[in-house]
């Protein structure tokens, strides 16, 4: 038996450093969402390139893209594409190489749906590799953000339930969602010069 | 001269994503059987201490080595875990369960773990509905026992000996949390079967006074919770809580073995919890204990303070 622990210790060392695999930017479900949701088939893709720094020097693991009807490409609507860290075993209060084999292991990829005046219209985790934390992945649960616009703040407890065993993971996409919200709206948008009056 | 070296983890293993929805985990990993056992940071569970059933049933932390599959099946809103474990180490010289502790004293906890025969565990949870979950936990296997060490299958004495010293045990738990807005509800369901009793029972015998381990084991509890600090729209929580629970180690005895009352227990815990910040909590509670032998309750105050980092 003991040679199976050490064996096992050494696969968990390996397994640890090989680190996450990309984000898929065009996940099935999303393609399902943007043609329910807003009837758009065959969607045309357009990144919005992010300046690198976005004002808090924090590295985003995604990316926002403008999306529109082929045949209309002024009625934009735009898509956010991520991932979380769900910061379990001190990942995220660990540090630069730490952080990176700490945190990395446990994470989530979601999209948020937003319609043209940048307000959250869907909330979807599409990939779930957090080792507790699942329930945040439910659609009832993610429908609370629907028409968050950036305005308030989303605090878990308050205008957004908590829940019992994810508080983690509730935290961590509540936070990630209005972080990127704000930014849409109050950075990118007026940037690109498309804010809405 | 005898050294040792020793980490304490509770648990350690390797997860490889076969696809989004199929893990394989190897390494020492927690047994999911209810709710504690695998959410036991203090900052998950109201009450100083844990609930009585995760600490005699379920023998919270309840960890081993082992491998297996989990995953979610998130258009299902499933989640699901299959692992084959070493199991409790059942003798090991001296008997390692009775009526009084249960099966507590039995877990390896990994180092040094010893292995005789796999055990099966496994849950399945559904998360579909917002706020709640329920899962369903089974755990299957003979315990394990030294004397098979070294064992010759032509030495038919020691055999039957070593087969008197393990117990088959079949655990199926059944629980359920639900949070809508302050309010959390949570109960928990333990039936625990155990199989070859009576044998290891006598084999175990001290000063020619049979062991008095039960055939059947059973445990609940059901507790309600409110942050009443959410109407006021505060960041911090203060949850008073109150729980109501039972077990019986001895719900069943086998081989003219007589049902002790005294371990029928009655606990109902009543206290406040107050988070200043998610990963930190305040605890304060009391415990009203009663055996089913005993006149009135035993009152206990506990207080704590879990830091979750």
């Amino acid at each position: 038996m003991q040679k199976i622990i050490i064996t096992i210790l050494l696969l968990v060392n390996f397994g640890v450093l090989q680190g996450q695999e990309g984000i898929n930017y065009r996940p099935k479900v999303l393609l399902r969402e943007i043609s329910k949701q807003w009837g758009i088939g065959d969607p045309q893709w357009s990144e919005l390139r992010l300046p690198a720094a976005n004002g808090s020097g924090e590295r985003i693991k995604g990316k926002f893209f403008a999306v529109s009807e082929r045949l209309e490409p002024n009625n934009r609507r735009f898509v956010y594409v991520g991932r979380v860290n769900s910061c379990r075993g001190g990942g995220c209060s660990a540090s630069g190489e730490e952080r990176a084999v700490a945190g990395d292991f446990e994470y989530f990829d979601y999209f948020i749906l937003f319609g043209s005046d940048a307000s959250v219209q869907q909330v979807r985790v599409f990939n779930y590799q957090a080792t507790h934390g699942q329930e945040i992945t439910s659609p009832q649960w993610l429908r609370q953000f629907s028409g968050f616009d950036g305005t308030k703040t989303l605090q878990v407890g308050g205008n957004v339930d908590a829940i019992s065993g994810a508080t983690i993971s509730a935290y961590a996409i509540a936070g990630d969602v209005e972080q990127k919200t704000k930014l849409l709206k109050n950075a990118e948008l007026p940037r690109l010069g498309w804010a809405k009056e | 001269m005898n050294m040792s070296a020793r980490c304490i983890s509770n648990r350690l293993f390797l997860q490889y994503k076969i696809t989004p929805g199929l893990h394989f985990r190897g390494g020492l990993l927690l047994i999911p059987m209810g709710i504690v056992n695998e959410y036991h940071e203090p900052t998950t569970f109201n009450g100083v201490e844990r609930p009585l059933i995760d600490n005699i049933i379920s023998p919270t932390t309840w960890r081993e080595i082992g491998f297996g599959i989990s995953g979610n099946l998130i258009a299902s809103s499933l989640k699901y875990q299959a692992y084959l474990v070493n199991g409790f180490s059942g003798y090991n010289g001296t008997a390692q369960f009775d009526g009084k502790n249960g099966l507590r004293k039995g877990r390896q906890k990994g180092a040094n773990s010893y292995l005789s025969a796999p055990n099966f565990s496994g849950k399945v949870e559904y998360y579909g509905i917002k706020g709640l979950n329920v899962g369903v936990s089974g755990y299957f296997g003979n315990t394990q026992s030294t004397l098979y060490n070294g064992l010759s299958k032509d030495n038919d004495a020691a055999l039957a000996k070593a087969d008197s010293s393990v117990v088959g045990l079949s655990m199926v738990g059944v629980d359920a949390r639900y949070t809508l807005k302050g309010v959390q509800l949570r109960g928990q369901y333990y039936f625990a079967g155990l199989s070859n009793t009576s044998p290891y029972n006598h084999f175990t015998a001290k000063n020619g006074k049979p062991n008095d381990l039960g055939s059947a084991m059973t445990g609940y509890y059901a507790e309600a919770a409110y942050n009443v600090f959410r109407p006021l729209n505060l960041k911090d929580e203060l949850t008073p809580f109150v729980r109501l629970e039972g077990y019986n180690t001895h719900h069943a005895v086998a081989g003219g073995l007589t049902k002790n009352k005294a371990y029928q227990t009655t606990a109902i815990t009543t206290g406040l919890g107050w988070k200043p910040a998610p990963g930190a909590v305040l605890k304060a509670d009391l415990q009203f204990v009663k055996p089913q032998t005993a006149d009135k309750f035993t009152t206990t105050f506990n207080a704590g303070i879990g830091i979750l980092f």
